[in-house]
Parts: structure tokens; sequence; C-alpha cells
């Protein structure tokens, strides 16, 4: 399974990159098909959130298709109207983009 | 036709700004017209469906503490034990001694700096006026590279020890309370311009309690916000500059700081919810102008002008605009007409392109 993922922090730095679970440790990319469902994630990006709320971390994240003929579904929500399980997975995929990035940086 | 009696809606016709209804009513066809015009009826209708449905007074800002009385800060902080769930286990109540933690030690003390910098200067008992414990979380989270408000209580990421080494420094912790501020003084959407106030309120009271823990003049005050988070490698001094807004970092990882300084260099994006964090440079830059216009210190006349300003603008939608024309408005309530400080916020504004 692959995935683009885009994390807008409450500080406004932005961080992207592209992970596939055949890269990831085998735990995490099992937590990655188990948690990343279409369906859940449809439910939590169209939870509404409290206005009082300020500097939310935001996330943009696309399911990209296993074959050629399926279509990338993309999600967007805020961790506020996500659950402790898909926001510790997302944080962690978000370390591993950041990690991704510098290792690109220290071989280039 | 829906409740408001305008017929259906394409959901990007509510989020068009008002300067390009206004551009379509002027220059547009009939039918362009006519959609411009039914934007206005619902975007009014909505407003008054709100206010209706807000508590009486929701949008007016907190009345100053009457002369006589005294007030204390109560703080209480928590170890979020890298969960996300909130708010943790007590690690440091009010009056208690410092602990060997070092990040709720300074959560503790900059939540005491930011309480001086309201009540010392425009007697705020606390964010609603009403000595409301300040609760805060730090901890939050693994490798969390942030800080938010979240209604009710603030919290703070460790940062991942690459991009951020932690968010409990003065300025952000300022930031992430005068957002508190910000909602009981009647709130500003946290969307698009009326958003991009709300974080610029948030950085000027973060910077001028910075400011004034160190007494510092406009001359020798940094203006950042975030100074000293970034990670080892990272090139950057900070997360924003209110003196250069869009100079903050310029690093392989993380871009360019995107922050414009002025009205022709405004992002439209729809993301960060309309660039909240991005063109909040604008109104930044305007604050940072008008300090170093009034000299002093900061927080003597230009804060005193925006703080009553949010206390009084009364509007959660309001534009740059509004904010900029109800600060000349004060400014000129405060200090007379045609003084000096009227005169100098009206330039400032100018200066990054909103003629008031």
């Amino acid at each position: 399974m692959k995935i683009l993922l885009r994390t807008t922090t409450g500080q406004g730095i932005t961080l992207e990159g592209q992970l596939d679970t055949a890269d990831l440790p085998e735990d995490l990319g099992n937590r990655i098909e188990k948690i990343l469902r279409p369906r859940r994630l449809s439910a939590v990006a169209q939870a509404p959130v409290r206005r009082s709320m300020a500097d939310m971390q935001h996330y943009e994240l696309t399911l990209l298709p296993k074959s050629s003929r399926g279509k990338p579904r993309k999600f967007e929500f805020s961790d506020a109207a996500a659950g402790d399980d898909l926001v510790e997975l997302l944080d962690e995929l978000t370390h591993e983009i950041t990690l991704q990035k510098v290792r690109a940086l220290s071989k280039g | 036709m829906d409740k408001f009696g305008v017929g259906d809606f394409h959901p990007i016709q509510c989020i068009l700004p008002p300067h390009m209804v206004d551009a379509i009513k002027k220059r547009g066809d009939e039918s362009q017209r006519k959609m411009a015009e039914q934007i206005e009826k619902l975007d009014a209708a909505i407003r008054v469906e709100r206010e209706a449905a807000a508590p009486a007074g929701a949008f007016r800002g907190v009345p100053s503490m009457r002369r006589g009385l005294t007030a204390q800060v109560k703080r209480e902080v928590y170890d979020g034990k890298t969960k996300v769930s909130l708010p943790g286990d007590m690690a440091r109540r009010e009056g208690d001694p410092p602990v060997a933690d070092a990040a709720v030690n300074e959560a503790y003390d900059a939540a005491g700096d930011v309480f001086n910098l309201y009540y010392d200067n425009w007697r705020r008992n606390s964010l609603d006026g009403n000595g409301l414990t300040f609760v805060k979380t730090v901890h939050h989270r693994k490798n969390f590279n942030n800080a938010f408000w979240n209604g009710s209580q603030m919290a703070y990421g460790d940062g991942d020890g690459i991009i951020f080494k932690g968010f409990t420094v003065l300025s952000v912790v300022g930031h992430e309370l005068s957002h508190g501020v910000v909602q009981f003084s009647g709130g500003l959407e946290y969307r698009d311009q009326a958003g991009a106030l709300n974080e610029s309120f948030a950085d000027v009271f973060g910077a001028l309690s910075e400011q004034y823990k160190h007494k510092q003049s406009p001359a020798d005050a940094s203006w950042l916000i975030g100074a000293g988070i970034l990670g080892p490698d990272i090139q950057g001094a900070a997360l924003r500059s209110m003196k250069a807004p869009g100079t903050a970092y310029n690093d392989p990882v993380l871009g360019q700081d995107p922050q414009p300084f002025h009205m022709d260099l405004y992002v439209n994006t729809s993301s960060d919810n309309g660039g909240v964090h991005i063109n909040s440079g604008i109104p930044n830059h305007a604050f940072y102008l008008l300090a170093q216009y009034l000299g002093g210190y900061a927080w003597e006349k230009a804060g005193k002008i925006w703080y009553d300003t949010m206390q009084a603008i009364n509007n959660p939608f309001a534009t740059f605009r509004d904010w900029a024309d109800k600060t000349v408005e004060i400014s000129r309530t405060i200090y007379g007409v045609g003084s000096i400080e009227m005169t100098m916020t009206r330039r400032a504004w100018k200066l990054v392109g909103i003629a008031v």
C-alpha cells in the first residue's frame, strides 16, 4: 500500500512525502493497513471541528491505488477530529517522512 | 430553496472573499451579479443566525478588573508522557516549588509571565477576565512538532529533535495563551483573514510577553516567534519574524518561510485554513512598524491599541481592513484626533498595503 501524506503543523510548517508499506517495518505497515481504511478516513474528514481550537495539526492523506486502473482517494482532516490510534500513526508517519528527507539530504 | 431563501449554493461560492464579490458585482454579467448578491445575502443571513444563536455579548471583549480588586495567576502543568490523551498526570500546581522536569518549569514560569503582561497592563484577570486556571500539558505526543490551544487548555510537544527541540519558550507560550484571549474576547474565525488576524494577535502578544518580561524596547527586541526552538541542523532563527516576515527560516527540509509583509504579496490558498499562518505576516509587520514609530515600550501604546481593538471589534469575521479601521478608531479615541499615535497607526497600515 502506498500513501501520500502532507502534514501542516499548527505552527505553519509543512512536511510531505510518499510512503510504501513495503519499505516500512512490518508492524508499522500492518497498522497502516488496519487503520487507514477509506470508510474511517471519510468519517474523520467529515467530522465537525470545535471552532475555538487554534494551531491544530492538519493532514492531507492520499491512498494511492494498488493497480493502474484504480483511483487515488484523498482525505483532509485535523487531528482534532481523529482518534488516538490514528493520531499516533500519523505522528509516526510524519516522523518517517522527516527521516526520509534527512537521509536524502545527507546522501545528496 | 434553502432556509435563507437564496437557492442552492455551490460551496466554492461561500469562500469568495468580499473584495471578489464586490468585483463580480461591478464587472460581472447579469447572472454573475445576481450570484454575487446572493452570496452577500447568504453571508449576512449566516451572520445574523450565528449572532442570534450565540449568548448575549458573545462577540464582545472582557472588561478590565475594577480598581481596588486584585488577582493572582492560577496554573496547572501536566505531564502528557508522550501520549495523545489530555491533560495527563499532574506535574506542578500553583505555588508548588520547581520540579526536576525543565519543560514543566518553563511552561509554568512562562504562563506567569503572560498573565503579568495582561494583568499589569490591561487589568485582565487571566484568559477569560475571570481568573480562569491556565491548564497546560507538556510532553504531548511522541516526536510532536507542535503546540496548540484546544479551546480549554494548551498542549506542547517536545519536538522530534530534528526539526524542533521543544515549544515551551515564552514567545510560543504567549502565542498559545493569546489564542485563549482571542476566544474569550469575542473570537475571530480561524479561517482566511479573520484567522490570520487571530494568528497575528497571538504572535503580537507572544512577542510582547517576551519584551515585557525583559523590559525590551522595540529596537532591542528580536521580534521573532519561537526563537531557539528549531533543531540544531535547521537553517533558520525561528518560526516567524515580525520585523522581516518571510525570513525566519530557509532550509532544505522546511522550505522557505512563506510569510508576506505586504498586501501585494497576499497568498490566496485553501491550505492552512486559508493561509492563517502565512498572511498573518501582514498585520504582524504593521504592528512592528507602529511599535517602532511610537518608541517607548511596545506594550504601552501599540500594544494597548491592539488589545483594545480585540476587545472592541465585535466581529468574528473581521478582515484586515476591518481590523485596521478599528485600530485607527481606537488610537483616535485614546490619543485624540490628529495625534501622533493615530497618524502613525495609519502609516503603519499604509506601508503594508492597507490604506485607512
